[in-house]
This record gives C-alpha cells, structure tokens and sequence, in this order.
C-alpha cells in the first residue's frame, strides 16, 4: 500500500456524512485527501500528476461515475478508481467496472471494507507498473541491440523493425511497416526462408537457424547477413516470425582478405624458390655461354650471337630478381636513419648510370630533425626507383627537387618527403597506374620499381602518392611515420 | 691479373665445373683440384695444399662453408662461396667462418675476377695481421721475463737499472745469444741459488 500513501485521492461523493466518513477513513491511513461533490468539481483543473487514486460515488447530481470515468481517464491515464455504491445497485458497480474501474465498494463504508479494496487496488496497480516496467525494458533491449530485429506477419507483410534494421537498411520503419518483405528488400528467397520454413513447422529441423545470405539496401548496396528466425504464435493476437539478423559483412570481407594474404603469402614463398631455382638455372647457361664463348673466340658472328644471348639472360634475371624483391616475403630491421643523408647517397649512386646529363639536385628542407625509424636498405631502394625515374624523365638540361617537411600518418609524426622533376610530367592515367606492377613508361623496365616502392612504404605504415603539385613535371610523395626510435 | 693461384673448387653442377675449370686458366690460374661434394673437396684440399678455394655452398653430404670450416680448422686458407642462395641464416653462417667474399649466382668471369683477386689481398693482410698480433705477443712476453731477471740482478749485485740491463746485454752477447735467452738463464739460475740461500 506504501506506493498510495502519501499520494492524493480524489474522493467525489455528494453525500456530505459519507464524504467526510471517507475522508476521516483516508486522512488516517495518512492520504491526502481532495474532497468534492459534483462531477463538474471533479473535472476542475488541478495537478492531476498527484492525483493516483479516485473515490467516486455511482450516483453524482450532475452526472453518474460511468459518464465521470472516461473523462477522468483523458486527464489523469494512470488513476485508479474505485467506485462506491449502494446494495440496490450492484449493476451499476459492474457497469463502472466496465469502464475501467479497478474496484468497488458498498455503502455504507466500511473502513475494513475501504482499506482492502484500496489493498487490492495497489497491488493492481503495482503488477500493472511492473508490467509497464518490464516491457519498457525489453522494448529498449530490442531497440538498442545492435542487430537487425524484423517481425513479419505469415503472408511476409512487415510489423516491426527496429532502430538498427532501419539505420542499417537506409529504410525507415514507417515506410517499411505493413509492406511485404519481399517488395521492401526486393528478395524473396529470405523471406522464404524466414517465414515458409520457420512457420510451417517443421519440427524436423526447428526455427531457421544460422540462414546466411545477402540483403539490399535502400542505397542498393547488401549487406552480408546471418539470420535466425523463431516464430511467435501471439504477436498481438496473430502467428508472426521473429526474424534476427547479424550483420557479418565485414567480418566477410575480413575473412575473404586474409584468405586473399595468405594467397599471395603463399605465391611470394613461391616465386622465392623459383628465382633461387632460376638462379641455378641462369647460373649454368651463363658459364655454358661463356665457354662457348671460348670455343668461338675467332668467329664474331657466333660471339655476336652468344652476347645477345647473355644479354637476354640478363634481361630475365633482372626479371626475376625483381618479380622476387616485389612477391617475397620481407621482414624489416628497422633503425634510426638520417633520410637526407639516404637520399644524398641514393643520389649519388644513381647519377653514377647516367653521365650524359646535366641534372642540378637541390633539396627544400622544412624540419630540423631528418631522423626516421626505417629499414634503410629498403627505403633506399625506394629513393633510387624515384631517383632513376626522375633522372630518366629529365631533359639534358634537368632539375630534381627534394622537399621534405613535417606531416602526419593517422594522427602520429612523420617525414613527408616530396621529389619533383622538370620532366614530362604524369599523365592522370600514369599517377594512377604508376604504383602498379608490371606498369611502366620505359622501354627497358621491368615495371615493378614503383610497385615494390609502395609495397616497402606501406610496411612501414606511410604512404606513397603521385602527382598533386600544380606545377610541370611529375612528383612522387612519400610520407613516413618517424617511428618508434 | 693477379700471381698464377692454385684453386681448389666445388660444385655439385657439371656444368659449373667445367666452367671453373675451363675460365679460371683464362684468368692465369690452375685448378689443382675439382670436388662435387664438400667431403671430396675437404680430401683433395688435405692433400693438394691449395692456395683458394671456391665453392658452392649448397652440395650433398657436407655444405661448403662446413666443407670450408674443417679445412681451415687445419690450415687458414682464403674462401670463396658462390651460391644460389642468401638467406640470413647462410650469410650468418658464412660470415662466423673463414669467407672472403660471398657471391650470388649467376655470376660470370667478369664477377670472379675481381673477387679473387680481393679475396686473396685480404687474405694476405689478414695473415699479415694475424702476424703481427703473434710478434707482439710474444715481444710482450719477452719483455716480462727481461723485466723479471733485470730485477733480479739488481737485487743480487746491487747495480741500478741501467746497469742491469747492460750486464744482460753483455752476457747475451757473450754467449751469442738472444736477449730473453740470456734473462731465462739468469731466472733459471736464481730459482736453483734460492732454496740454498733460504736453507
């Protein structure tokens, strides 16, 4: 009872004795009391948000407690109400009941009487908050669950979808409610199996379980979804199937990448033994050429014949070479590295092949530490494919600018390192082809420089573009992550 | 081209080794021996005395830097591997052993060449070196014992340093001998007087 006391009831009786009986009865238990006699009285303006309870004779003057009950209701949704009558009108109290009454009591009153219909009244009251209460609760469970949570009637007709399903699908609820599932998500073979099999019973195999297959989107994309379906025999008084999807689309994707890595794990372990294997190979028509050589030392045109040879031989092994640094497996050792200092070696290397220009080599460098931690064989490497291309690009008369300034690889400190060329330039499809294998614009490449580039950039967690700068001539970006000294 | 060599080389490829044998000439060098196996090359080089060896590494029953190993373990002997393979683990290997230079296949005449002749200059300045590091310690060791016996002629004939050391010289030259000769006959004496001199 403790949930009504201290609550206040609304007592509307015209009869003056019975009233204040009533109300000396309810001032006692420790109510407080709003005492009126009229039906217009009772329908006054005040805090309905106090008033829980409601005492209400069955014969008003202005009116009868059937009339009262529903317009009280209107105000107050959540109040009891008892209704009082006489002996000679106990159709009248069925009636009030009816209307919603949560009891009765029989005048005269009787405090015994009084109080326990007001016990039973609160227990009413409690199972029905603790009903409310405990839907709330599953209402809020379904709606937060981070899973698509779908009814469907038997013939497919959508009853409910929650907040998940909608902001997954791009459908709304009310757009979709009522509609056929099939028309909604233009599939039916979901929808079959999520009703046909789940309702029709089979007992052999049980609800749908683990169903997986794909669903459109509002924005036409589909989402890859594992479904588990159970039917509900009374959803609001009809056979409906309980449909809960998981959404495993980039668990998918996860699992088709990794299977996809370890694809190309496996061809790089591969192409290792191969070109150690071409190695050997390579090896013996190389000396079988050179001895043969020997043997033709006084006939230029079988020696003519046997450099050419070896010539293509070099050609393939370089070939492999390269195949082999891209498809292999690398694993790097990495240190502290002064890049310029890298940079300036590369340079000097690489301007070691090509004597016949003139290439001025300037640097633009914003930051005062050039420290990085990376494999410094490795990104060498990738300095000299930038370099060569560059010195190759460039007329007689060329320039190459290194710019190298601070930046950031997702939110940690890097070096962004930017080589640029008064070259031809790249053309849009060459910045965006350049970077993959067997792509290239010289004659002589094998077009795996730029591509084992980006592969050795990304390892070190940076990144590796073309293009970008307004001006002539092609550039190369690398950004690295300084790493962990 | 550097002095005529005598090469001892391995491979378990025919064709290889028709190719040392058929190229090293042409670089003025001989080929005393020819092995297919590391066991058959370590028995030619005990024999044979080499003054190089080239190998590959990979062969049956012994690979050639185990090969190259045992025959230095007897003699130090410049080595030169040529392989198919560079992997960590080999080039570790290679590097804790007696190998001058480690080529990676396929390489040609025009890669031997010099690798030979770096090879062996390094040799020879090793073997200088190690050398050296023997005289010295063995100066050293001299040194310790003229040291000793200068003490103790100071401490019988009551003379000063110089001095001491003169009379060494003297009795070295007496006697035609060498310095630390003359200081051992002086410790040698004085371990013999001592116990009577205590009695």
């Amino acid at each position: 009872m403790s949930d009504l006391t201290r609550a206040t009831v609304l007592v509307v009786e015209d009869d003056e004795d019975t009233r204040d009986n009533l109300c000396d009865i309810l001032e006692l238990d420790g109510y407080r009391v709003d005492a009126v006699g009229t039906m217009a009285e009772a329908l006054a303006p005040r805090d309905w948000s106090s008033v829980v309870l409601a005492i209400l004779d069955r014969r008003l003057p202005d009116g009868s407690a059937e009339e009262l009950l529903p317009r009280l209701k209107r105000f107050a949704p959540d109040v009891e109400v008892i209704v009082a009558t006489g002996y000679a009108d106990l159709d009248g109290a069925i009636a009030a009941l009816r209307h919603g009454a949560a009891d009765y009591i029989v005048k005269p009153i009787n405090p015994a009487a009084l109080r326990a219909s007001l016990q039973r009244t609160a227990e009413r009251r409690q199972l029905a908050q603790a009903k409310a209460r405990s839907e709330a609760a599953f209402r809020a469970l379904v709606e937060a669950a981070p899973t698509l949570t779908i009814i469907l009637r038997l013939d497919g007709a959508i009853l409910y979808m929650n907040p998940f399903a909608e902001r997954l699908t791009g459908f709304s609820e009310s757009e979709v409610l009522g509609r056929g599932f099939d028309a909604v998500f233009e599939d039916g073979e979901v929808r079959r199996q999520l009703i046909e099999d789940t309702a029709a019973g089979k007992s052999s195999t049980g609800p749908v379980r683990e169903f997986k297959d794909k669903l459109r989107c509002k924005n036409g994309l589909h989402r890859t979804i594992v479904w588990n379906a159970e039917l509900l025999p009374d959803f609001d008084g009809q056979s409906a199937v309980l449909a809960i999807g998981h959404d495993v689309t980039e668990l998918y994707e996860a699992q088709k990448k990794s299977l996809q890595a370890e694809r190309l794990a496996a061809i790089g372990q591969m192409m290792t033994g191969l070109t150690h294997e071409s190695r050997n190979a390579l090896q013996r028509s190389k000396a079988c050429l050179e001895m043969l050589a020997l043997e033709v030392e006084d006939r230029p045109a079988a020696l003519d014949l046997v450099r050419r040879i070896e010539n293509a031989q070099e050609r393939l092994h370089h070939l492999y070479e390269e195949v082999r640094s891209y498809a292999a497996p690398f694993n790097l050792k990495r240190e502290a590295c002064d890049l310029r200092a890298l940079w300036c070696e590369t340079w000097s290397h690489v301007l070691q092949l090509s004597s016949d220009k003139h290439v001025e080599f300037s640097e633009e460098i914003d930051c005062s530490d050039l420290n990085c931690c990376v494999d410094a064989f490795a990104i060498e490497q990738v300095f000299r494919n930038i370099l060569e291309n560059a010195l190759s690009a460039v007329p007689a008369d060329g320039r190459i600018v290194v710019e190298c300034k601070e930046a950031e690889v997702a939110g940690r400190p890097a070096l962004r390192i930017a080589f640029r060329d008064n070259g031809p330039g790249l053309s849009a499809e060459q910045q965006q082809r350049i970077f993959d294998p067997f792509f290239t614009t010289k004659t002589k490449g094998t077009g795996l420089g730029m591509a084992i580039a980006k592969r050795i950039i990304q390892s070190h967690g940076g990144l590796i573009e073309a293009g970008g700068h307004s001006g002539p001539g092609a550039e190369i970006v690398v950004t690295l992550p300084r790493g962990i000294p | 081209m550097s002095a005529p060599l005598r090469i001892a080389v391995a491979d378990d490829e025919a064709d290889m080794r028709d190719w040392f044998e058929r190229i090293l000439p042409t670089l003025g060098h001989q080929v005393v021996s020819v092995a297919e196996s590391g066991k058959e090359l370590v028995e030619h080089c005990r024999s044979l005395k080499p003054d190089l060896i080239i190998t590959d590494i990979k062969m049956p029953d012994m690979d050639g830097i185990d090969a190259s190993q045992e025959i230095c373990s007897e003699r130090p002997l410049p080595v030169i591997l040529v392989s198919a393979y560079h992997d960590p683990e080999l080039i570790r290997r290679a590097e804790a052993n007696h190998v001058l230079a480690y080529l990676v296949k396929p390489i040609g005449k025009a890669a031997l060449e010099p690798a030979i002749g770096l090879a062996m200059r390094r040799f020879e300045e090793l073997q200088a070196l190690r050398k050296e590091a023997a005289d010295l310690r063995q100066t050293l060791a001299d040194r310790r014992i003229i040291e000793q016996a200068k003490g103790v002629l100071m401490k019988i004939t009551a003379i000063d340093e110089r001095a001491a050391f003169r009379r060494l010289q003297e009795l070295a030259a007496d006697k035609n001998q060498k310095l630390v000769i003359a200081a051992q006959s002086v410790l040698a004496l004085e371990k013999t007087l001592r116990p009577a001199a205590e009695n």
